[in-house]
C-alpha cells in the first residue's frame, strides 16, 4: 500500500506537467486496448480518448473515465461516471465536429450511443433496446469479435452531420441488419431494417456521398441458399426514406465492395465483376470496376478492367484474378492525388489445405466445424490509376503470410465473398489504416506484420509512404515486456504505440515517427 | 518555481543582449574539467550519506534508509555526470563568493557544503541535502550581477543551514508510519470499493500539507539568506530584481532575435516548405485542460510561494542601514564572460543529453544573431545528422520535445517543422544548409567528420 502512495503522489504532480508528449496513466483497474482509439477528421488525426474502469464503487458498480487528449496526448478532458460494471464500449467515431460512443450493457440489454460535442459535454444519448434474439444474434455475430485483435467496425462518421450504425439484428425469424442514422446536429434519428425478399440479409455500409446512403445488401431466401440476389440499396441520409434499390446486375454481376470519395467529390463504387450467369458467392471474378450510382439509382459511370488484361500489364495474373504468389485481392481504400491519379490499396489472400481442418474431418467423420480450406492472407499491394481509372502501374509489397482457419462451408464460397468475410468476420487481414495529407500530394498505408528472425520473434507495425514522387517504407518492432499492446493512427507519418502493464495496472502510451 | 513558469522558461531564447565570443569557437575551445576536483566533491558529498536517526522505529528507519538510497543515487550521478562544471577558473571565480559569504557569517563557517555551477539550461537552482549546491547555467545567464547571484548562493545556503531538507524527509517519514495515517490507508485497502477516489482525497491533503511546508521553508531561506547577505558587501536590493526577474523569466531572451527557420532553411536549391509549419486546425479548442483541478487547488501545489510575495517579504525585511554596497565584489569581467561561455556550454550539454530539439533551437538562436557563427553552423549540421540517425532507428521521441502553449512561438514552429519531416527531408535540409555555409567551414574542427556522416547516410 506504501508503494501505491507513492505512486499516486507521482500521478498527482503528472496531472500537473504541460507536455505530453509521452503519456502514462495510472491504477487502470481494467483496459480493453480496443477501448482507446485516434478521434480523425477524415485521416487527420485530431486527438485520442481512453476509455477505461478507474474504480470500483460497488459490487456492481465502476466508476469508468473517458479521457479525451489532444493529438499531442496533453489531457482536454476526462469524463467520470458511474455506471454497471456490465458496461463496455463497443466502438467510437468522430465525424469532424462531435464524438460518438458505443455502449453495450450486456446485463440490461442495451445498446446505447452517447454523443459527445467538441467541448466535451454530452448532448445526446440514443438507446437501443435489444430483444433475447438480437441479443443472441449479436453475440454469435458483433460481440463475438469483441477482442483486442478485431477489426469489426460498424459506427461509421458522417462529416459534419451525424453517424451511421450497422448492426445485425433479428426480425421475427429473419437474420438481418439494422442500419441507424444518429445526427449530431440536433436529438435526430432514423433506422432501416430490410426485411422483405429473403429471409436472411446480410448488409454492408458502402460509405455516403451527396447525401445518399450507400448500401450493399445480400438476400437470401433462406439459410441454405447458395445464390443470393446482390441488391445496391440508396437511402436519404436526412430522412432514411428508400432512394433504390437496384440489382447489381448490369453488363456484369457486379459486387460492390466500398465507396470511395475522391477529390471531384463524388463518390466511386469499387467491385469485382462476374459474368452474368455466374454466382457471385462461389464463382471467381473476372475483374474489378467502378461505377457511380446518382441519387435516383442510375449508374452514370461504369468502368470495367479484366484482371489478365488489365492488371496482366503489370503483374502475373490469371483470368480468375489470381496473381501469381499473391492470391486474390481485397481492396481497403482508394486514395487521389492532387495531380489527378489514384491508388488502390489492397492486401492478397488465397485458399490453401488446412492440415488441422483436413485431420479434424478425418477424426470426426465429417462433422468438424472447421473447413478443410484455410485461408492465407499474403502480401499488400498497390495499384496506380489514372483519372480515368486506367491501370499505370501496381506493386506487390511483401510480408510475412498469416494462417487462418476458416470455418466449415467457407472451401464453396467465391474469391471475392471470402475476401469480406476475412475482413468483417475474422477481422484477418494485417491492414491497418491509410492517412493522406491535406495537400494530397502524400499517403502512407501502415499495416502489422510479424517476424521471425534471429534477432527478434515478435510483431511488427508497417509502412509503405508515397511522397515526392516516390515510395518508402519502413517497419517499427512493437515486441514489448508490455501484458498487451496496440497501435494506433498518429498524426500523418507518426503512430501511436500503447502498452498495457496489467501488473503494474499502467497504460504507457508513446509516439513512433514512420520513416 | 511554477512549474508552467518554468516549462516556459524553459525555451529559453536566452537573455540579454550580453556579447557572445568574439572568436570562433570551436568544440575544443569548451571547458575542461577538472575530474580530481569532481572526485573530491564526491567523496566529501558519500562521506555524509546520512543513517535514519537513533530513534526511528523499523518501519521508519526503512522508510529513511529508501529515501536516503534514492537520494544518494541522485548525488552520485550528478557528481559523476557532465552537468557539473569544474573548469578550475570558472569553478574558482565562484568559490571566491561564495567564500566571501561563508567568511562574512561566522555561523555558516562549519558547513560543509559544495556550490557548484551547473550546465542545465533551465533557471533554478537548488540544494540536494548533502551540502550539494548547484546553480543552472541557465539561471545564471539570466543574472545581471554578481549581487544577484550571491543572492541566490545565500538562498541555497540557507536552505542548507536551516536543514530544510532534512525536515521535509523526517516530516514525510513521520507522516508515512504515523498510525491514524496507516489506519486510514489499512480501512481503505479493506474497504475495496472507491479506493482511488479515497486515497486520491488522502493524499491531496498530504501533498498540499507538504506543498505548504515547502513554501515556508522557501520564505524561511529568502529571510536568512537576505540576513547572509547584508554581511557580505553586495548590494540586498538585487535580491528584489532577482525576484523580478524570475517573475518575468518566460518574457525573457538571452539573445534578442528569435530564430526563424522559415528563412533560416530556406535554400535555392531546396527551399523551405509551408507545410513544415502550417498550423492544423483544431478541434477541441472548447475545452478547458485540467478541468479536474480547481485554481485553488493548483495554487496549492505551488512549490514556491509568487514572486510577488516574496518580494513583499524582502521590502518588509530589507532596512537601508546606509553601508556602501556592491554589485560586484569580485570580477564584473569574469562574470561577463561566464555568461557568454555559459550559453555554449548549455547547448553542448542538451546535445551531450540528446535533448536535441533544444540543441537545434539554441544552435539556430546563435546563428540568427551572430551570422555565420561556425559553432552555431557546425551544431546545426551535427544535430540534424543525430535527429536523423535517432528518427531512422525510431528512437527520436525522447529526444524531441512536443508543441506546448507555454512555450515560445519560434520553438514552437520548430517542433512542429520536426514533427513532421520525414527521413529524406531532413537529409536534404541539412545538405543544402551545409551546401550553403561550405567554403567558410572547410577547415572547422570536426565538420568534415559531419559532413562524412551526411553523405553517407544520404546515399
Amino acid at each position: 500500500m506504501k508503494r501505491t502512495i507513492v505512486v499516486l503522489v507521482a500521478l498527482f504532480l503528472v496531472a500537473f506537467s504541460a507536455g505530453a508528449q509521452k503519456m502514462s496513466i495510472e491504477n487502470v483497474y481494467k483496459v480493453t486496448l480496443r477501448n482507446s482509439d485516434a478521434i480523425r477528421q477524415g485521416s487527420e488525426v485530431k486527438g485520442y480518448y481512453f476509455f477505461y474502469v478507474s474504480d470500483k464503487v460497488d459490487r456492481n458498480t465502476n466508476e469508468y473515465t473517458l479521457r479525451i487528449t489532444d493529438n499531442n496526448l496533453s489531457v482536454l478532458k476526462d469524463v467520470k461516471f458511474t455506471d454497471s460494471k456490465h458496461v463496455s464500449v463497443l466502438e467510437s467515431s468522430f465525424n469532424g465536429t462531435d464524438l460518438i460512443f458505443l455502449f453495450y450493457n450486456d446485463d440490461e440489454r442495451t445498446l446505447e450511443y452517447q454523443v459527445y460535442g467538441a467541448d466535451g459535454n454530452k448532448k445526446f444519448s440514443y438507446v437501443r433496446e435489444l430483444t433475447k434474439k438480437d441479443k443472441a444474434y449479436l453475440e454469435s455475430t458483433y460481440l463475438s469479435m469483441n477482442d483486442e485483435e478485431n477489426t469489426y467496425k460498424g459506427l461509421y462518421p458522417v462529416e459534419n452531420l451525424g453517424f451511421i450504425s450497422n448492426t445485425p439484428s433479428r426480425e421475427d425469424k429473419d437474420f438481418t441488419f439494422e442500419i441507424d442514422y444518429f445526427s449530431t446536429e440536433a436529438k435526430k434519428q432514423w433506422s432501416y431494417i430490410p426485411t422483405e425478399g429473403g429471409k436472411r440479409f446480410l448488409g454492408d455500409y458502402l460509405g455516403c456521398s451527396n447525401g445518399v446512403v450507400y448500401l450493399e445488401i445480400l438476400k437470401y431466401t433462406s439459410r441454405m441458399d447458395q445464390k443470393p440476389d446482390s441488391r445496391l440499396v440508396g437511402l436519404s441520409l436526412e430522412s432514411g426514406k428508400l432512394l433504390f434499390d437496384i440489382s447489381t446486375d448490369s453488363k456484369y454481376r457486379f459486387f460492390p465492395v466500398t465507396v470511395s470519395s475522391l477529390n471531384n467529390g463524388n463518390g466511386y463504387i469499387f467491385g469485382e465483376f462476374f459474368d452474368p450467369d455466374a454466382n457471385i458467392a462461389k464463382d471467381n471474378s473476372r475483374g474489378f470496376g467502378f461505377w457511380k450510382v446518382d441519387e435516383t439509382g442510375k449508374i452514370s459511370f461504369e468502368k470495367y478492367l479484366l484482371w489478365d488484361v488489365d492488371l496482366g500489364k503489370y503483374l502475373g495474373v490469371n483470368s480468375s484474378g489470381k496473381i501469381d504468389d499473391f492470391g486474390y485481392m481485397y481492396l481497403h481504400k482508394m486514395v487521389q492525388l492532387s495531380d489527378g491519379s489514384i491508388y488502390a490499396i489492397g492486401e492478397g489472400y488465397k485458399k490453401a489445405a488446412s492440415a488441422l481442418g483436413i485431420a479434424s474431418k478425418v477424426l470426426t467423420l465429417g462433422r468438424s466445424g472447421i473447413s478443410a480450406v484455410k485461408i492465407r492472407v499474403t502480401n499488400m499491394i498497390l495499384i496506380k490509376f489514372d483519372a480515368d481509372f486506367d491501370v499505370k502501374g501496381a506493386k506487390i509489397y511483401e510480408k510475412n503470410p498469416n494462417n487462418i482457419e476458416m470455418p466449415s462451408g467457407a472451401a464453396y464460397v467465391s474469391t471475392a465473398a471470402l475476401g469480406k468475410m476475412i475482413k468483417y468476420e475474422l477481422g484477418g487481414f494485417d491492414y491497418a489504416y491509410t492517412q493522406q495529407d491535406n495537400d494530397k500530394t502524400s499517403f502512407t498505408v501502415c499495416y502489422s506484420d510479424y517476424e521471425r528472425d534471429k534477432d527478434y520473434k515478435g510483431s511488427t507495425f508497417n509502412a509503405i509512404s508515397y511522397a515526392d514522387g516516390k515510395f518508402t517504407t519502413d517497419h517499427i518492432q512493437t515486441k514489448s515486456d508490455a501484458s498487451r499492446s496496440a497501435v494506433l493512427p498518429g498524426k500523418e507519418g507518426q503512430v501511436l504505440i500503447l502498452e498495457y502493464y496489467k501488473k503494474d495496472k499502467r497504460l504507457d502510451i508513446h509516439f513512433e515517427k514512420l520513416n | 518555481m511554477n512549474p508552467a513558469v518554468l516549462i516556459k522558461a524553459l525555451l529559453f531564447t536566452l537573455l540579454s543582449a550580453s556579447a557572445a565570443y568574439s572568436q570562433v569557437i570551436t568544440p575544443g575551445d569548451l571547458l575542461r574539467d577538472d575530474t580530481s576536483l569532481r572526485n573530491r566533491y564526491l567523496l566529501a558529498s558519500q562521506a555524509r550519506e546520512q543513517a535514519p536517526p537513533d530513534n526511528a522505529d523499523r518501519d521508519e528507519a526503512a522508510t529513511y534508509r529508501k529515501i536516503y538510497e534514492e537520494q544518494y543515487k541522485d548525488i552520485t550521478t550528478f557528481w559523476s555526470g557532465s552537468e557539473p562544471v569544474t573548469d578550475p577558473a570558472i569553478n574558482g571565480y565562484l568559490q571566491s563568493i561564495v567564500d566571501r559569504i561563508i567568511s562574512a557569517n561566522p555561523e555558516l563557517h562549519a558547513l560543509d557544503a559544495r556550490v557548484v555551477f551547473s550546465r542545465d539550461w533551465w533557471p533554478n537552482a537548488y540544494c540536494m541535502g548533502d551540502g550539494t549546491i548547484a546553480v543552472n547555467a541557465g539561471l545564471f545567464i539570466y543574472l545581471k550581477n554578481e549581487a544577484e547571484l550571491a543572492f541566490v548562493v545565500c538562498h541555497e545556503l540557507a536552505h542548507d543551514y536551516l536543514r530544510h531538507n532534512e525536515k521535509e524527509v523526517r516530516a514525510y517519514v513521520q507522516k508515512i508510519n504515523d498510525v491514524a495515517f496507516q489506519q486510514d490507508l489499512k480501512r481503505i485497502a479493506r474497504q475495496g470499493y472507491s479506493v482511488n477516489r479515497q486515497l486520491e482525497d488522502l493524499l491531496k491533503v498530504m501533498v498540499f500539507d507538504s506543498r505548504r511546508h515547502g513554501r515556508d521553508h522557501e520564505s524561511e531561506a529568502d529571510t536568512c539568506g537576505l540576513r547572509f547577505m547584508m554581511h557580505t558587501g553586495y548590494d540586498c536590493r538585487a535580491m528584489r530584481t532577482c525576484l523580478q526577474m524570475l517573475d518575468h523569466i518566460d518574457d525573457t531572451a538571452f539573445y534578442s532575435r528569435a530564430p526563424r527557420i522559415d528563412s533560416l532553411l530556406d535554400f535555392p536549391g531546396y527551399p523551405f516548405r509551408p507545410s513544415w509549419i502550417r498550423k492544423s486546425s483544431a478541434i477541441f479548442s472548447d475545452m478547458k485542460q485540467d478541468a479536474s483541478v480547481t485554481p485553488a487547488e493548483k495554487d496549492s501545489m505551488k512549490t514556491h510561494p509568487d514572486c510577488a510575495n516574496r518580494i513583499l517579504l524582502f521590502d518588509n525585511t530589507w532596512k537601508d542601514d546606509g553601508a556602501v554596497r556592491q554589485d560586484f565584489l569580485v570580477s564584473e569581467q569574469k562574470f561577463k564572460e561566464i555568461k557568454s561561455r555559459f550559453y555554449y556550454e548549455i547547448m553542448e550539454q542538451c546535445y551531450r543529453q540528446d535533448e536535441l530539439s533544444r540543441n537545434l533551437y539554441y544552435a539556430l538562436t546563435l546563428l540568427v544573431n551572430d551570422p555565420g557563427n561556425a559553432y552555431a553552423v557546425f551544431s546545426v549540421v551535427r544535430c540534424f545528422n543525430r535527429i536523423r540517425e535517432l528518427q531512422k532507428n525510431h528512437r527520436l521521441e525522447q529526444s524531441i520535445d512536443r508543441e506546448n502553449a507555454a512555450f515560445p512561438v519560434p520553438y514552437n514552429l520548430l517542433l512542429r517543422m520536426l514533427d513532421r519531416m520525414r527521413l529524406d527531408e531532413l537529409e536534404s535540409v541539412n545538405t543544402a544548409f551545409a551546401a550553403a555555409y561550405g567554403s567558410q567551414m572547410a577547415s572547422y574542427p570536426g565538420y568534415a567528420a559531419q559532413i562524412a556522416e551526411l553523405k553517407d547516410t544520404s546515399k
